[in-house]
């Protein structure tokens, strides 16, 4: 009986015995690759909240390669402001507009809840972005992917 | 000389040969007609058995999930035992630090055969070895009620309800069981789960799955079952 009691116990241990199974990387974020040598000195980007209209800024890069930028949960389309300073001093700011669709995405009961996305189109001025082109559509844990390849114009 | 000694010591010989002689065949008889009647002893379906998984409704009871199965077993000349699970699987669990809320309930089915490793057939012991193959179709709810953008600040509804999910895999089991009392059994399995095929729905992935445990490749588990022959 004892015999029998101890494997059960056994049992119930291995059966309630569980790991955590969320990825190591579960962030998702959109990230831009910067494809021409420009004159831009420094690139911050801003957008701002929903509910009270409070700047935000996302994002600050001296000598801009790449940037990684949030994106949000709901709504179809993210506005956001890239304001450029050229190494003329001169300051410059154009709107971007992510067009986008939202999913729902659960890993496990244990893992923080994420939104996945699938970009549809990208639109922006053209003060000193030449053009921003989208190379991956879908925005999810995947961090090697560069969603979007940006272009800038040589200004002085 | 043939004496009377002789004669009647021959005799004797010969008496005692053909006694012999006569007697073989009898045992021979008596052999094969014991074997016989032992043959016609053991019938093709020796017993069905019905038995109840106990563990499932422990683990129901201290966990957020667990089972509630039966079994179906044939026993064929004590060797063989076709057999066929049905359970029903549910989960209702919500992560403190998350909480992401999951929730299902579903029926399962196994169907398989077990062998007798023993060598006493028999015997009131039995160790078995065997396989099953098993199948789940279930929906699942996940709910989180208040997620907020760390960004741009947006109040989130996330979650869906009635996803629909399906999981086959298979299992290698191995256990023993043992007569009690009259047609009680006692028996306890241990058992390699393997999925082979599943699809998870539209949401990502699932948490829990009926009959399998929570979600992964592979997974041990155990049943300890109360058994009745009929």
């Amino acid at each position: 009986m004892r015999k029998i009691l101890g494997f059960i116990i056994a049992v119930l241990v291995l059966v309630g015995c569980s790991t955590l199974d969320c990825p190591l990387n579960n962030s998702v974020y959109t990230y831009y690759k910067v494809m021409s040598d420009s004159t831009v000195d420094t690139l911050s980007v801003i957008s701002f909240r929903h509910t009270d209209n409070e700047g935000v800024q996302l994002n600050k890069l001296a000598n801009p390669d790449s940037l990684q930028l949030p994106i949000s949960y709901t709504g179809d389309k993210d506005i956001l402001y890239f304001v450029s300073k050229m190494k003329s001093g001169t300051e410059t700011i154009d709107t971007v507009v992510i067009t986008k669709s939202n999913f729902d995405h659960f890993e496990s009961v244990d893992c923080s809840p994420s939104v996945f996305h699938k970009l549809l189109d990208v639109t922006t001025t053209h003060h000193a972005i030449d053009s921003i082109v989208i190379n991956h559509r879908d925005v999810d844990y995947d961090y090697s992917k560069k969603h979007f390849s940006i272009y800038f114009r040589h200004l002085h | 000389m043939i004496t009377a000694k002789n004669i009647l010591a021959s005799i004797s010989v010969i008496c005692t040969s053909l006694l012999l002689i006569i007697g073989m065949p009898a045992n021979a008889q008596e052999k094969k007609i014991e074997q016989n009647s032992n043959t016609e002893k053991i019938k093709v379906i020796q017993h069905i058995a019905i038995s109840a998984d106990l563990i499932g409704p422990i683990q129901m009871a201290v966990s957020d999930y667990g089972q509630y199965e039966a079994q179906a077993r044939f026993d064929i000349k004590d060797k063989f035992y076709p057999v066929v699970e049905l359970g029903v699987g549910k989960a209702d669990a919500t992560d403190e630090s998350t909480q992401i809320r999951y929730k299902t309930a579903a029926p399962y089915g196994r169907i398989g055969c077990d062998w007798n490793l023993l060598k006493d057939k028999h015997d009131i012991y039995r160790l078995f070895a065997g396989f099953r193959y098993a199948f789940t179709s279930y929906k699942f709810d996940v709910s989180q009620p208040h997620l907020v953008d760390p960004v741009w600040g947006d109040d989130v509804t996330f979650g869906a309800e009635g996803v629909k999910a399906n999981q086959h895999w298979l299992e290698a089991v191995g256990g023993v069981d043992v007569k009690i009392w009259g047609p009680i059994r006692l028996g306890w399995s241990i058992r390699y789960k393997k999925r082979i095929a599943h699809q998870d729905g539209f949401l990502g992935k699932t948490w829990y799955v009926p009959g399998f445990g929570k979600t992964s490749d592979s997974q041990i588990g155990g049943t300890f079952n109360f058994i009745i022959e009929l």
